[in-house]
């Protein structure tokens, strides 16, 4: 078995990681840009909770929220699936990280656009999707990417649970052949083009949708 | 008494020699990575281009690969070729090669926004690149990427946890060995959560205090 070989048998398994990788940051983006709009609300029990969140779930490390999840919460009546336990993992952590970055962004939309947005009869849902949400959008790139990385990277760790993506049939093929150095080594290539492929695919979008003058820095 | 309870206090030792790991591991891994950064993040300045390449590289594949895969290239792949690493020492490599890339790109960050009027003074001054680096671009840009270099030591404290996939006898193990024991998954991982929590919360606070410590009027970071 060739190097080569490795790296296609391996790249078989590259779905599952990617399909974890999309649905976790789907879940994330939803979360997120679901507390960043409450956060808009300044209810003060909702800033509280906001804040709660967020620490909260910038302080778990992944590894430990995700077997609460799949091996504590059975123990409460709540049986999940291997790969729901991944995907709520990662988007409740991305979520946090992701409602920071919007939040950001968010700050950085005129005021004075929001007012004269108003001022031109825009109701609050309006003056959200058509004034804040596109500029917030474009402004939040760099982070989304960023955090795109980290869910990424922290997609091996469905393999503790019994998901079959490629860190799992890495390890497999590790104890079949005993080649570990290769294998790994090509798991590792492996992301690092999956990792370049996405990067490449936003960079593309960002272009395709930037507004001159209004670029993220 | 609440029998998870008792289970605690019976192994206490193993949960206080798992949490010296994780510590020690923490802090081995934060400076190790701190003083990585800052070579890397040298080379990123150097003018030949080859190097200046191969250092990019180095970043961008330590960034865009994760951390999991490294610890098992050296402690499940390197055996082959007769090189065996204890776990620690394989998670303090691999975890240095990767903090090093972040801190590294943390400094590049902050060195961009650097007045590079200052740099063509110290130049014109006669002094050399070396003394540039050491005497006007580090302590400025080490000063700016304070609130960044803290945020990666509260994410090594959590990646930290990683190691225990290759054996490493770390607080989040010791938590699972008691969890595998007496079956009370939820309250075990639930305290292994409070526990990290506990101690990302005394990080983030010595960070506010460093960060108001090395404050200057005028340079803020945000």
């Amino acid at each position: 078995m060739t190097f080569p070989d490795i790296m296609i048998i391996l790249a078989r398994g590259a779905g599952y990681t990617i399909l974890v990788t999309i649905a976790s940051v789907s879940a994330g983006l939803a979360a997120g840009l679901f507390l960043s709009v409450l956060g808009t609300l300044r209810w003060k029990a909702v800033s509280f909770f906001l804040g709660a969140y967020t620490y909260v779930f910038r302080s778990i490390p992944v590894l430990v929220l995700l077997f609460l999840v799949f091996f504590g919460l059975p123990g409460l009546g709540i049986r999940i699936s291997p790969f729901v336990s991944i995907v709520l993992t990662l988007g409740l952590i991305s979520g946090a990280y992701l409602a920071e970055i919007f939040r950001g962004a968010m700050a950085g939309v005129g005021q004075d656009e929001i007012l004269a947005a108003e001022a031109s009869g825009m109701n609050r849902m309006q003056v959200f999707l058509y004034i804040i949400f596109p500029q917030m959008f474009r402004m939040s790139i760099p982070g989304m990417i960023n955090e795109f990385t980290t869910v990424l990277k922290y997609t091996p760790f469905a393999y503790t649970v019994g998901i079959p993506e490629i860190m799992k049939e890495a390890m497999s093929l590790a104890v079949m052949t005993l080649r570990g150095l290769e294998i790994y080594l090509a798991l590792g290539i492996i992301y690092f083009i999956i990792y370049r492929l996405f990067v490449m695919l936003f960079m593309t979008l960002e272009k395709k949708y930037r507004i001159p003058g209004l670029a993220p820095e | 008494m609440d029998p998870f309870i008792n289970d605690l206090i019976v192994y206490w030792p193993q949960l206080l020699a798992g949490l010296e790991r994780t510590l020690i591991l923490m802090v081995i891994v934060s400076l190790t990575g701190l003083a990585g950064g800052v070579c890397v993040f040298y080379l990123t300045l150097v003018k030949s281009s080859i190097l200046h390449k191969w250092t990019e590289a180095y970043i961008s594949f330590f960034i865009g690969t994760p951390l999991l895969v490294h610890l098992f290239l050296m402690y499940y792949g390197l055996p082959q070729l007769g090189i065996r690493l204890s776990a620690l020492t394989v998670a303090v490599i691999g975890f240095t090669l990767n903090v090093s890339a972040y801190n590294a790109r943390y400094l590049a960050t902050a060195y961009n926004g650097l007045d590079k009027e200052e740099l063509e003074a110290a130049r014109a001054q006669g002094f050399k690149h070396s003394e540039t680096f050491r005497l006007i671009i580090l302590p400025q840009v080490m000063r700016l990427s304070v609130p960044s270099l803290t945020n990666q030591v509260i994410q090594n404290l959590k990646d930290t946890s990683v190691a225990f996939l290759i054996q490493y006898h770390d607080l989040f193990a010791q938590i699972q060995e008691i969890a595998s024991s007496n079956f009370h998954f939820f309250k075990a991982y639930m305290t292994a959560a409070l526990v990290y929590l506990a101690l990302v919360s005394i990080v983030v606070l010595a960070a506010r205090r460093f960060e108001r410590f090395i404050s200057l009027p005028g340079f803020e970071t945000h």
